[in-house]
């Protein structure tokens, strides 16, 4: 049950990290299809990546992942508010989103062995990330970009905690 | 299946990325011009979508090999004729008024027709090839989904794109079934089938388009142009009165008496009262704002997000191609393809008048053109004297939420304001911090122009109309939902149902 909810809240860490970057450069930056490429690119570079890391990482590195995650977001939050509308700050925002989804690639590596099918991992990470997709809309709707940040605050500390609680289980055994 | 080597296995994933991403983009563009596409739509075409990888990886291990080879053959048999056939299906639901049907058919075919039957593949494979292959399959499937990027991108910048994004697609589909079958006789019968399908598809663009859209506006239409391009589909059809009308995501943005008056409103008769005015106008589907705004105007700027809005409404909808607007546009008209946010904060020009001639806020995109914060950018780049033009999006007199808060949220940046009232459509406004003329001016020259019955409303009797007076800024976007579900509603459980 618990495997099920870490999955399901990193699925929504996910989204809500890959949707807060794309409204944070649409808002701030440029609604230009250029912003959504270059956003989806980053992303799923970066996520690649995550998943070309083949060999078990300590726990502490995953940890590293997702605060990387979350600080590369607050990065470009601050970026973009420094030089709002600039394109020319793109060659910062890419490596940072690149950095941002590595872990999202990295899961599932880490976390193959904790179910009986794999298929479940994928199951419940993709309903988290519906759920995360909706979530960061409606909190960019109605209570403001602000709040992004402490939304991704709060679930990549539940997912790095969650991770923990897993690794120190793996440890007990 | 089961015999199916590993460079297959990958190469089977490669291909199912990138039609994912392919299929995801043409009929999220299909279905929100079928739908009339807000976010609101857009997001539960979205979902729909995702869901239907979780029906894919929940059933991957409980069908057997079999059904899964009869099920490949039915998804080639559906995908053949996307997305014609959703537009034939729709217009035929909507032609018996069943709207609500629509939605969820196009709620059901995303999420089982379409994206569910590569998700099978991937926990498939993993479970033939064990837990170590998880890496390295799904990063194929990545890999996948970046080219499916990059051809939707490049379809993009030709004509006939569209096609040939299908045509990419379908064919990375026989290749993905090629994997799966290894039938060189099937090879050869679907590939016989692309290009049929090659032949077939510029009748059945036309067709499918002028058929759903005679259908769900009860009027003969006729398909003249259509394109998906990265930011909407846009089309033009025309009617039996051979007038032509733009629809941008399924909803018409010109065409009609009230969307003519418009360009009046916002753009010539508010130019006719500056002196030789540098005008910018953001959005330019008709292009009759520009060239109502000509004229007048010492230079008119056109900022454009999409160019084949300008071009497809160059091309297809002037309304007088004459060789004195022509030599007018080569002398005073400048087209800048840019989100307008980004060009007006980095363009040096100051402007004496800026007209927003875009769809309501029913898109965060479009809704953030109507935030405080892009009124701030705009006001940064007008003169003194310059005037923002833009419709209101619903009656002020008629107690519109949605025109009181854009009213609320000029008046939160401009010290004066004009509200335009027609009797039977949209307010629009005129906002600036010194607006250069008078409502005697503004009723004179509405008259000129026949619009006897337009009332003008002055800054007092404006905010005394305001029934909400929240601002639209880019912490508080509530109205891109709220409109969408007000729309949604309407369309699909009040109207018809």
């Amino acid at each position: 049950m618990i495997e099920t909810f870490f999955v399901f809240i990193a699925g929504f860490f996910f989204a809500f990290l890959q949707f807060s970057f794309f409204f944070t450069l649409e808002s701030n930056v440029s609604s230009a299809g250029l912003t959504y490429l270059i956003t989806s690119v980053c992303w799923l570079g970066g996520a690649a990546i995550g998943l070309s890391i083949r060999r078990p990482v300590a726990v502490k590195y995953e940890h590293l992942m997702i605060a990387s995650g979350v600080a590369g977001f607050y990065l470009v939050g601050l970026l973009v508010r420094w030089r709002p509308f600039d394109n020319a700050y793109f060659f910062i925002y890419a490596p940072l989103m690149v950095l941002s989804s590595i872990y999202a690639g990295y899961f599932f590596n880490s976390f193959r062995g904790h179910f009986n099918k794999v298929k479940y991992l994928f199951f419940w990470e993709n309903n988290g990330f519906m759920f995360g997709i909706i979530s960061s809309f409606l909190a960019v709707s109605f209570i403001g970009q602000s709040y992004l940040i402490w939304i991704l605050a709060v679930s990549g500390g539940a997912v790095a905690g969650l991770r923990s609680w897993f690794s120190f289980q793996d440890q007990s055994k | 299946m089961a015999e199916l080597t590993f460079p297959r296995k990958q190469l089977a994933l490669f291909l199912s990325g990138m039609n994912l991403m392919i299929i995801q983009f043409v009929m999220i563009r299909s279905f929100s011009s079928i739908l009339a596409g807000t976010e609101i739509v857009v997001m539960i075409v979205t979902l729909s979508f995702f869901a239907g990888y979780s029906v894919g990886y929940f059933c991957s291990d409980q069908i057997s090999v079999t059904v899964f080879k009869i099920a490949s053959v039915l998804v080639l048999a559906l995908h053949l004729t996307l997305p014609f056939s959703i537009r034939y299906l729709s217009g035929c639901l909507f032609g018996q008024g069943a709207a609500l049907l629509t939605l969820l058919t196009a709620i059901f075919v995303s999420a089982f027709g379409l994206s569910s039957y590569y998700s099978l593949l991937l926990p498939r494979f993993i479970a033939q090839e064990g837990r170590e292959s998880v890496g390295g399959f799904y990063r194929q499937e990545m890999i996948g989904v970046l080219a499916g990027l990059f051809f939707i991108f490049a379809s993009t910048l030709f004509p006939s794109g569209s096609t040939g994004l299908m045509v990419v697609y379908l064919l990375s589909l026989v290749a993905i079934l090629h994997c799966l079958w290894r039938s060189k006789v099937l090879l050869a019968v679907a590939c016989s089938l692309v290009l049929v399908y090659i032949g077939l598809a510029p009748q059945l663009e036309a067709g499918s388009v002028s058929y759903l859209y005679s259908q769900r506006s009860g009027n003969n239409l006729r398909w003249i142009f259509s394109a998906d391009t990265p930011y909407q589909r846009v089309e033009i059809l025309e009617g039996p009165d051979q007038a032509k009308a733009l629809y941008l995501d399924g909803m018409r943005h010109y065409g009609g008496d009230s969307l003519s008056d418009y360009n009046h409103y916002v753009s010539g008769i508010p130019a006719s009262l500056l002196s030789k005015p540098a005008v910018l106008v953001v959005g330019s589907g008709s292009m009759n704002a520009v060239h109502d705004a000509l004229p007048y105007g010492s230079s008119v700027d056109t900022v454009e997000i999409d160019k084949v809005v300008v071009e497809s409404g160059r091309i297809y909808l002037r309304e007088k191609p004459d060789a004195a607007t022509e030599a007018l546009l080569r002398e005073k008209w400048t087209l800048n393809v840019d989100d307008a946010k980004h060009f007006i904060k980095n363009t040096p020009k100051q402007f004496d008048m800026v007209v927003l001639d875009v769809a309501g806020p029913l898109q965060m995109q479009v809704a953030l053109l109507y935030s405080k914060e892009f009124f701030e950018i705009v006001s940064e780049k007008l003169t003194d004297d310059g005037i923002l033009c833009l419709s209101l999006n619903g009656q002020l007199m008629g107690k519109s939420i949605t025109a009181s808060r854009i009213t609320a949220t000029l008046l939160s940046v401009f010290r004066n304001l004009y509200v335009i009232a027609p009797p039977n459509s949209s307010s629009f406004a005129i906002a600036g911090n010194r607006i250069p003329f008078g409502r005697a001016e503004l009723l004179q020259a509405l008259a000129r122009r026949g619009f006897f019955k337009t009332a003008v409303v002055d800054l007092p009797a404006a905010e005394a109309m305001l029934i909400s007076k929240d601002i639209i800024t880019k912490e508080r976007m509530d109205i891109v939902p709220n409109r969408g579900i007000e729309r949604l509603i309407h369309n699909y459980f009040r109207e018809h149902n």
